[in-house]
C-alpha cells in the first residue's frame, strides 16, 4: 500500500526536486582570503589540494577547507572538480586515515561559516555557492 | 607489550589527561564476513568445508593525537574473528613531520610489502571481499617494531612516495600449523609512483631471518646423531664415500633449518583508474630465501572492474606458485646406498630417515583462481561484497563462496 501510494508519488517527487536542483544548482566560487598570495586556480590544482596530494595553490601555501558531505555544494564540488562521488571519496580517505598518510580536510556547515573561516585565515582555501561570495573573500575559481 | 608501543600508549595517556583540548581523531572500521570451500574435504588457505561468518570478520579502531604542529600520536587496535576476537595493537607510533615532504614515523608499524599492506583489514577501503590470497598469504608477519620515512613530492602532474623503513622483530607466529620464535632483521624500501589516472608500485625487502621451530628439533638430533655414528663408522673402516656422506649429514640440519637465512622480497603493482566506469589493476611478489626448508614462491594477480552506480562488478584471475627445495635428504640417501653392502638394517634406518626428511619440506604447488565478486554500496559509509571463486590446485577443482559487509565510522 505505502509503495504503491509512493510510486503515484514518485513522479511528483522527482519533478520537485529538478525543481529544486534547478534552483539550487548555482555555480561554484573556490575562494580564498584576500591576503592570499595567488589570484587563480587550476580545477586540477584544487581537485590535488581536497585530496591531500598537495599542499599549495599557484606555488602558494594553502589548505583546504570543506562542507560536511551530503550537502548541495559539497555534492556539487565533488562532482565537477573532484569527479569522486561519497563512496569513493569515503574509500579513498579510508586509505590514508587508517595508515596515517593523509586525513580529509576540516569541514564546516554551510557557506556562510567558510567564508567567515576564509576571510579570517589567509592559508584556507573552500568553495561556496557563488551568491555566498562576500567582499571578505576572493574568486580563484568558478566552477558550473 | 614491548616498549615502543608503550611509549606510544604512555604519550597518549598523557596528552589525554595534561589538555582535554587537544585536536584527536577517532576512527574505525569493521567487517562481518567469511566464506567457505564448496566441495567437501577441500582447502583453500584457511577456509575450509564450513562456512565461518567469523573467518574474515574484524573490528578496528584508531586513534590520532596532534600533540604538537609536526608531532602526532596514533594507535590502532584490531579484533580479528579468526583470532576468537583477542584484540591486537597493530599499530602504535609516533609521527614527526618536519616539513610537508617528509614524515618520520617510530613505534609499531607495518611493513609496506604490498599495494593494500597499510590497510588490508579495513574492508571498505579495497574493491575486494578480501585481498587475493595467491599474493596476500604469502607473509604471515602483520607488524614491526621500528622506524620508517615517508617523503612525498611532486614532479609535475606526477606525485611520488617513497617509504623506508628499519625493523628488529621478535614474535611468536604460526608457521605451517607449528608455533615458531621468530625473529627479523628487516630493512625495506617501496616506491609509489602516481597521476591522475595511473599508479606504479614496486617494493624491495630484506631480511636477516631467525626461524625456530621446536618441532624440527627431535629429527635434527635424530639426523646429528646418525651423522656422527657414520662419521666414526667411516673413519674407523677407513672408508673416504662414507665419511664424506657422514659430514653431509651433519650439515643438513644447518641446510633444513631457517636460522642465519637472509631472505628476500619483491613486490611490483599497478592501477589504471581514469576515474570513468572501468579500472584494471594487478600485482606480483615473490618470496626468495637462503636455501632453507622455505620453499621459493612467487604470486600475481590480474583484476578487471566494472563500475555501475553503487555497483562494482570485479574479475580476477590470480597464481600462486610454490618451487619447494628439494635435496636435502642426498647424504642420507648415498650413505644408505654404501651401507647397504656393509650392514642392510643400518640401510634401512637412512632410507627411513631420508623419507622423513623430505616429508618435512614444503610440496610443490600451482593454485589458480578465477573470481567474480560484486561491491554494493548500499548506504553511506557501507559496503555488500559478494565473491566466487574457482580455484584450480592441480589435485582439485573446487568453489569458494564468500559474503562481507564493511563499514567504516
Amino acid at each position: 500500500m505505502i509503495i504503491k501510494t509512493f510510486r503515484k508519488l514518485l513522479p511528483l517527487l522527482c519533478l520537485s526536486s529538478m525543481l529544486y536542483s534547478s534552483v539550487v544548482a548555482a555555480d561554484i566560487a573556490i575562494i580564498a582570503n584576500p591576503g592570499f598570495a595567488a589570484e587563480s586556480a587550476t580545477a586540477a590544482e584544487v581537485k590535488r589540494l581536497f585530496l591531500g596530494k598537495s599542499t599549495s595553490i599557484s606555488g602558494a601555501d594553502a589548505m583546504p577547507l570543506d562542507h560536511k558531505n551530503g550537502d548541495a555544494e559539497w555534492q556539487q564540488f565533488y562532482d565537477a572538480v573532484v569527479g569522486k562521488n561519497a563512496s569513493q571519496l569515503r574509500a579513498y580517505w579510508s586509505r590514508l586515515v587508517f595508515t596515517g598518510k593523509g586525513k580529509p580536510p576540516k569541514a564546516l556547515d554551510d557557506d556562510v561559516e567558510v567564508v567567515s573561516a576564509i576571510a579570517a585565515d589567509s592559508s584556507l582555501i573552500g568553495y561556496v555557492d557563488v551568491n555566498s561570495v562576500t567582499s571578505d573573500v576572493k574568486v580563484l575559481l568558478t566552477v558550473p | 607489550m614491548n616498549r615502543y608501543a608503550a611509549i606510544g600508549l604512555v604519550l597518549l595517556g598523557l596528552a589525554f589527561s595534561a589538555s582535554a583540548d587537544e585536536k584527536w581523531d577517532i576512527n574505525g572500521f569493521a567487517t562481518v564476513g567469511g566464506g567457505y570451500v564448496l566441495d567437501d574435504g577441500e582447502t583453500y588457505y584457511d577456509l575450509d568445508d564450513s562456512f565461518n561468518l567469523e573467518a574474515d570478520s574484524t573490528v578496528g579502531l584508531q586513534i590520532d593525537l596532534e600533540l604538537t604542529d609536526k608531532l602526532s600520536a596514533t594507535v590502532q587496535g584490531v579484533a580479528r574473528g579468526g583470532d576468537d576476537w583477542e584484540p591486537e595493537l597493530e599499530w602504535a607510533y609516533l609521527t614527526y613531520q618536519p616539513s610537508s615532504h617528509w614524515k618520520i614515523r617510530a613505534g609499531r608499524l607495518r611493513q609496506p610489502f604490498y599495494m593494500l599492506s597499510d590497510y588490508l583489514e579495513v574492508g571498505y577501503a579495497y574493491p575486494w571481499l578480501r585481498p587475493p590470497k595467491e599474493v596476500y598469504g604469502r607473509l604471515p608477519i602483520s607488524w614491526f617494531e621500528g622506524v620508517d620515512v615517508i617523503y612525498t613530492r611532486s614532479i609535475g602532474a606526477w606525485d611520488l612516495q617513497a617509504q623506508a623503513y628499519y625493523a628488529e622483530t621478535d614474535q611468536l607466529l604460526d608457521f605451517a600449523g607449528q608455533a615458531a620464535d621468530t625473529e627479523l632483521e628487516q630493512a625495506g624500501l617501496a616506491l609509489t609512483l602516481s597521476n591522475d589516472w595511473l599508479t606504479l608500485r614496486g617494493s624491495y625487502h630484506h631480511s636477516d631471518t631467525n626461524i625456530y621451530i621446536p618441532a624440527l628439533e627431535p629429527l635434527f638430533g635424530a639426523i646429528l646423531q646418525v651423522g656422527s655414528g657414520l662419521l666414526q663408522a667411516g673413519t674407523q673402516l677407513g672408508i673416504p664415500p662414507l665419511v664424506d656422506a657422514a659430514n653431509g649429514i651433519l650439515g643438513i640440519p644447518a641446510e633444513m633449518a631457517i636460522t642465519d637465512k637472509s631472505a628476500s622480497f619483491i613486490e611490483a603493482g599497478f592501477i589504471v583508474d581514469r576515474g570513468e566506469n572501468w579500472f584494471v589493476r594487478g600485482e606480483w611478489a615473490g618470496v626468495n630465501y637462503d636455501r632453507s626448508i622455505i620453499p621459493e614462491s612467487t604470486g600475481y594477480y590480474a583484476t578487471a572492474g566494472l563500475r555501475d552506480r553503487n555497483f562494482t562488478y570485479l574479475l580476477t584471475y590470480a597464481s600462486d606458485t610454490t618451487d619447494p627445495r628439494t635435496g636435502f635428504s642426498d647424504p642420507l640417501v648415498s650413505a644408505s646406498a654404501i651401507m647397504a653392502q656393509i650392514d642392510p638394517v643400518t640401510a634401512a634406518t637412512l632410507d627411513a630417515l631420508a623419507l622423513v626428511v623430505d616429508s618435512t619440506t614444503f610440496p610443490p604447488a600451482e593454485i589458480e583462481t578465477w573470481t567474480l565478486g560484486v561491491r554494493w554500496d548500499f548506504m553511506d559509509s557501507m559496503a555488500f561484497k559478494a565473491e566466487y571463486g574457482y580455484t584450480d590446485t592441480g589435485l582439485a577443482k573446487f568453489g569458494v563462496a564468500s559474503i562481507a559487509v564493511d563499514l567504516v565510522f
